[in-house]
């Protein structure tokens, strides 16, 4: 069921992602949806989970540009695996806590991707983190912390759901 | 054994197993790569698309068809005009010794994608090796530029836009002939670096791309200078352009297949000329304006 349940997020978050994303945009800077998945995934159901998701949402983005094929698939990888690893760290409770998580989980997923996108030309890679990187974190964040509460309540046990007294079965 | 491990150390296993495959596609060359993603893509996005699709063409075209018809009319009007000046124009040329000048040659493509990763700006068009289109032909839509293509597989094209980082244009302001290097600044913004600070260049000045660099031809419309300021160390001008086309939600678009001239046969299909010859609603149209 929860596989099933993951799927079916991964497709709409894709499909929002693509559709709706564009349109929210402030100044060419969207949120990343897929990274929130990612998190949401690995703080949920842990780092197995985590990293397979992360996978699987990171292979659906390359291959719409498969310029770089595997890349997104890489960093969300390693991502799913990190936030699934640190569940037991967050407290559940603290939304400003998440917003953080997000904030430096964007930061440390384009760290990852822009080291390998720009062959780990390192001014470049700077360039990346500060124009783009960091108003997508902020952003992201704002807007994750929504899909946490969201989530949070459609599993009806509110906020708590996600983290470390969640449906952390360890 | 290898199942008490794998039970111990699963998360680490998946771990591994996730970034040797990452690492095995990302050294992949790009045709494979392009292969793999084209045919895994149109198992998991085909189903979407044709939903999503579906739904803006009922809203859309009704109300485009409509919109089309009238502008085909009234450019059709303006070409018989045009056709006239052209004659006039190239009798003159011919008398100068002139070199004959080339048009671009247009393949109408439908953008059937969009990348959703949110680093890079590319949109997959429905046509690709098997209509000729080829990697770094230049994309346009009605209103200008809009980038170049980046990888083709048989059927589908995968265009890099304007407002991907590293993707550099060479500018001509129309007024002045000023020459400048057009790049993504943010949202719908863009710069044109490498201007002289003595250089005339005023906002509301007309861009089109120079011809330099042997990839985009010359004179196609990109955008309008929106403001103009020295930069700190005075030696540049700082000029902000925006784009003609509204690259955030570019539907239609053309690949430059290639320059021809104005009398080329390619230039119009017989379809077209029946429409250009005035025939069936289209003149109806133009007589109703």
């Amino acid at each position: 069921m929860a596989i099933v349940v993951s799927i079916l997020l991964s497709f709409i978050t894709l499909g929002l992602q693509a559709t709706v994303v564009p349109h929210i945009a402030i100044a060419g800077i969207r949120p990343d949806l897929a990274i929130v998945l990612t998190v949401l995934l690995g703080t949920a159901r842990g780092s197995t989970h985590g990293t397979i998701a992360g996978f699987c949402i990171g292979l659906a983005q390359d291959l719409t540009n498969p310029a770089f094929l595997g890349l997104n698939a890489l960093t969300k990888s390693l991502l799913g695996f990190t936030s699934g690893t640190l569940r037991g760290h967050l407290n559940a409770s603290n939304l400003p806590m998440h917003a953080a998580v997000l904030f430096l989980a964007v930061l440390a997923h384009d760290l990852v991707y822009w080291t390998i996108f720009t062959h780990l030309a390192l001014s470049d890679v700077f360039m990346g983190l500060v124009s783009r990187s960091l108003p997508t974190a902020l952003y992201t964040a704002v807007v994750g912390m929504w899909a946490f509460i969201a989530v949070g309540s459609l599993s009806g046990r509110g906020v708590r759901a996600i983290g470390r007294p969640s449906f952390a079965r360890r | 054994m290898f199942r008490t491990i794998f039970g111990r150390y699963r998360d680490r296993t998946i771990l591994g197993l996730a970034i040797v495959i990452s690492c095995a596609l990302l050294a992949l060359d790009d045709g494979k790569q392009a292969e793999i993603a084209r045919s895994l893509g149109a198992t998991l996005y085909a189903p979407l698309q044709s939903v999503v699709q579906s739904g803006e063409e009922l809203f859309v075209l009704r109300r485009e068809n409509r919109q089309l018809r009238r502008v085909v009319a009234t450019l059709n009007l303006e070409r018989m005009r045009l056709l006239q000046l052209r004659d006039e124009r190239e009798q003159m040329r011919r008398l100068a010794r002139f070199a004959t000048e080339r048009f671009p040659i247009l393949l109408p493509c439908e953008v059937v994608g969009r990348a959703t990763d949110t680093k890079q700006d590319m949109l997959q068009l429905a046509r690709g090796a098997e209509d000729s289109v080829r990697v770094d032909m230049p994309v346009t839509a009605y209103a200008g530029l809009v980038g170049r293509v980046r990888q083709v597989t048989h059927d589908r094209a995968l265009v890099e836009t304007l407002m991907s980082p590293g993707l550099a244009v060479s500018c001509r302001d129309q007024r002045s002939n000023v020459i400048g290097i057009l790049r993504w600044l943010r949202g719908n913004t863009f710069l044109l670096d490498h201007v002289d600070a003595v250089e005339d260049v005023l906002p509301g000045d007309p861009l089109v791309s120079s011809g330099l660099g042997g990839i985009y031809p010359r004179g196609i419309p990109v955008g309008v200078v929106t403001r103009v300021a020295n930069s700190l160390d005075g030696l540049f001008k700082q000029i902000e352009v925006r784009p003609y086309v509204e690259l955030g939600g570019v539907q239609d678009v053309f690949v430059v297949r290639r320059m021809g001239a104005w009398d080329d046969n390619d230039l119009y299909t017989p379809d077209d000329r029946a429409l250009l010859s005035g025939s069936g609603d289209v003149r109806a149209d133009a007589k109703a304006r």
